[in-house]
């Protein structure tokens, strides 16, 4: 998805200037020249002068260009990357980390062309090793659902 | 002599050398899949190395990232696919070569040259760390304001195609490093209200999702059929002779990458493609570069190599970091409570010497790790994206997850894959918003604490003479970009 180099500019000149605008609540300290706002106001500054030389240099061109394959049906296994981290992020706190990483990898396996077989097994397999590793031997306290009640 | 023996006892444990050989069988196989880059591969194993101690930690990195760099020319000789950036520069060779029928001699040759340029990157780093390390200790805020900035200035002007958005690109990972609580006024920055952003965006996460969410998605909407790869004959058969042969290449290549890995902000694909043009220029028969002659390979083999040992020179004696791999290594160091700069060298010298060591001894297993991996590259690339790239997703997760043991940081890392997508499409380079995230608060609490020395008068910032030489230095990678544009848009108006 190509946005146009103007609007770029235009992103960077409209960003520099929520920056300065966020430090404007900042409160200052007595006594103290320098604050918390006043490296981000430089920062806003400079986005501000980036954005206005990106519009100067920038080529007039459509306002969004979309890929070839964002066209055709491959921009669904494109979003299923996303939303499949999405859904994993929403259900794990109450799947469970082995449920929800198995279906994330067989899910994202199918999305992608692969037999279901071939992803139920590289589902189970991949999970269970992954768990073994961060929830069994580094010790990270994975999302618990009802199989972990079950096996653990 | 002390230390370095305490450094010999701390890498040749059985701990840290198992962790190299495991670490170095991932880069090998991170290295050897088309599209997975050695810095995906290097932010994948960061939040196992969370758990670690220093040592295996920084050996696992060092390890993973020689050999991910070397296998990625197996995807290149075999299908035409570069594994990684850095190998693209001789992909034509290497693959004419497999075209003629020879692809383990393209292989053994790339092998070879990554071996040799990688130990002559860490010879450099041996030699050149500790004396400059002594020369920064009498470095202020001043000298490291102005090395944080020539490093950032570097990343977001010479090494990307438009210095514009490269400054974007930077800009923006300044502005994520200012988000959370500051701790000089201890007021909240841009928090919007979250509790969960008070303690400041997680670089992992953030590093993550920005390198490998936007490969999985274009590696996952590519429609290519797997090519079959061809079939392999004795690596080392008459490998000796050639690279004998060609030692002039080997050794100059290995040199010029150590020495632009060193300079903060460029990195192994810039070495390889300017190596290749080198070995081009000097060649005696450039006419034959592009058709599977040695010479490209082995001068540009030996540069990518040498340029991620020579990348550690700034990272640990300035905390500068030479290119993406080493930017992570600084936000692993200071996870396990070591500041890099001058003074690591000082305070833990056999630490020093321990990754020196342990990048040596990575470097040495390339010939058997190497000679392994070329002999299962055949399966390797046979495995189908369909099923390795939920695999990397899923690893990418986890990891994210357990840098705090909680969810944010996978909504961290989604949040960031999406703007490091739409950055990559865009043009924009993600690699200087990293180094920005990393080197923000180093660049604003050195800034501040200039001017509250000198009470607001900025010329404290160019009083002392090698503050002037690195604020000339910042200025040049400023200037002679835009200077070179004004000459090459007058050259095309006057032809």
């Amino acid at each position: 998805m190509k946005i146009s180099d103007r609007a770029i500019g235009i992103l960077a000149i409209l960003g520099g200037f929520a920056i300065i605008y966020g430090t404007l609540e900042f409160r200052s300290i007595p006594g103290q020249q320098f604050g918390s706002a006043f490296f981000p106001t430089i920062l806003g500054v400079v986005a501000i002068c980036a954005g206005i030389a990106q519009l100067i240099v920038a080529e007039r061109t459509t306002l969004i260009q979309f890929a070839d394959w964002m066209k055709g049906p491959l921009v669904f296994r494109g979003l299923s990357v996303v939303v499949a981290s999405f859904i994993w992020l929403l259900a794990s706190d109450f799947l469970g980390f082995i449920l929800s990483t198995t279906l994330l990898i067989f899910g994202l396996s199918l999305a992608a062309g692969g037999k279901v077989h071939i992803a139920a097994l590289v589902g189970l397999g991949m999970t269970s090793v992954l768990y073994i590793i961060f929830g069994s031997i580094l010790r990270v306290p994975l999302p618990h659902g009802f199989i972990e009640n079950i096996l653990l | 002599m002390t230390d370095i023996l305490t450094a010999l006892n701390l890498v040749f444990t059985v701990d840290v050398l198992v962790t190299i050989i495991v670490a170095s069988l991932l880069g090998m196989t991170i290295g050897a899949i088309p599209g997975l880059t050695a810095v995906m591969g290097v932010a994948l194993l960061i939040p196992i190395t969370f758990f670690m101690d220093p040592v295996p930690a920084i050996s696992a990195i060092a390890a993973l990232a020689a050999m991910a760099i070397f296998a990625g020319d197996i995807p290149g000789a075999l299908v035409r696919i570069p594994g990684t950036p850095a190998s693209a520069a001789y992909v034509g060779d290497a693959y004419a070569m497999t075209k003629q029928g020879h692809p383990e001699r393209a292989l053994g040759l790339s092998m070879v040259s990554a071996c040799v340029g990688g130990i002559i990157g860490v010879i450099l780093l041996m030699v050149a760390a500790p004396l400059l390390a002594k020369f920064a200790t009498n470095f202020s805020s001043v000298e490291y304001f102005w090395l944080a900035l020539l490093g950032l200035s570097c990343a977001a002007i010479i090494a990307t195609a438009s210095p514009i958005k490269g400054v974007l690109s930077l800009l923006f990972g300044l502005w994520v490093a200012t988000i959370g609580i500051d701790e000089v006024a201890g007021q909240p920055r841009f928090t919007f209200g979250s509790i969960e952003l008070m303690g400041g965006v997680s670089f992992i996460p953030a590093m993550i999702g920005m390198f490998a969410l936007p490969e999985i998605i274009r590696n996952i909407t590519k429609t290519n059929a797997p090519s079959e790869p061809p079939k392999m004959g004795p690596v080392f058969a008459g490998l000796g002779s050639a690279i004998l042969k060609r030692k002039k290449n080997l050794i100059r290549g290995g040199l010029f990458g150590s020495v632009v890995g060193a300079l903060p902000g460029a990195g192994a694909d810039i070495a390889a493609w300017v190596s290749y043009a080198i070995a081009k220029r000097t060649s005696t028969e450039p006419e034959k570069f592009g058709t599977g002659h040695d010479e490209g390979i082995i001068e540009a083999g030996a540069a990518n190599n040498g340029a991620l040992s020579g990348a550690w020179v700034p990272t640990l004696v300035f905390g500068i970091p030479g290119d993406s791999i080493t930017a992570i290594v600084i936000g692993v160091l200071y996870l396990k409570g070591l500041e890099p700069g001058p003074i690591i060298f000082i305070k833990t010298p056999e630490l020093v010497y321990a990754i020196f060591i342990a990048f040596l001894l990575a470097n040495l297993l390339l010939i058997p790790f190497g000679w392994i991996v070329i002999r299962l590259s055949r399966h390797l690339l046979r495995v189908p994206p369909s099923y390795f790239l939920p695999i990397v997703l899923a690893c990418c997760i986890v990891g994210s997850f357990a840098i705090n043991n909680t969810a944010f940081g996978v909504g961290i890392m989604i949040v960031f894959g999406i703007i490091g997508w739409l950055f990559d499409e865009n043009g924009i380079p993600v690699a200087p918003a990293i180094l920005g995230i990393v080197l923000g608060n180093t660049l604003e609490f050195n800034f501040v604490t200039s001017m509250l020395k000198s009470d607001g008068n900025p010329m404290i910032l160019v009083e002392r003479p090698i503050g002037l030489a690195l604020a000339f230095c910042v200025l040049a990678v400023w200037i002679i970009p835009l200077l070179k544009k004004r000459k090459s848009s007058r050259t095309e108006q006057s032809s």
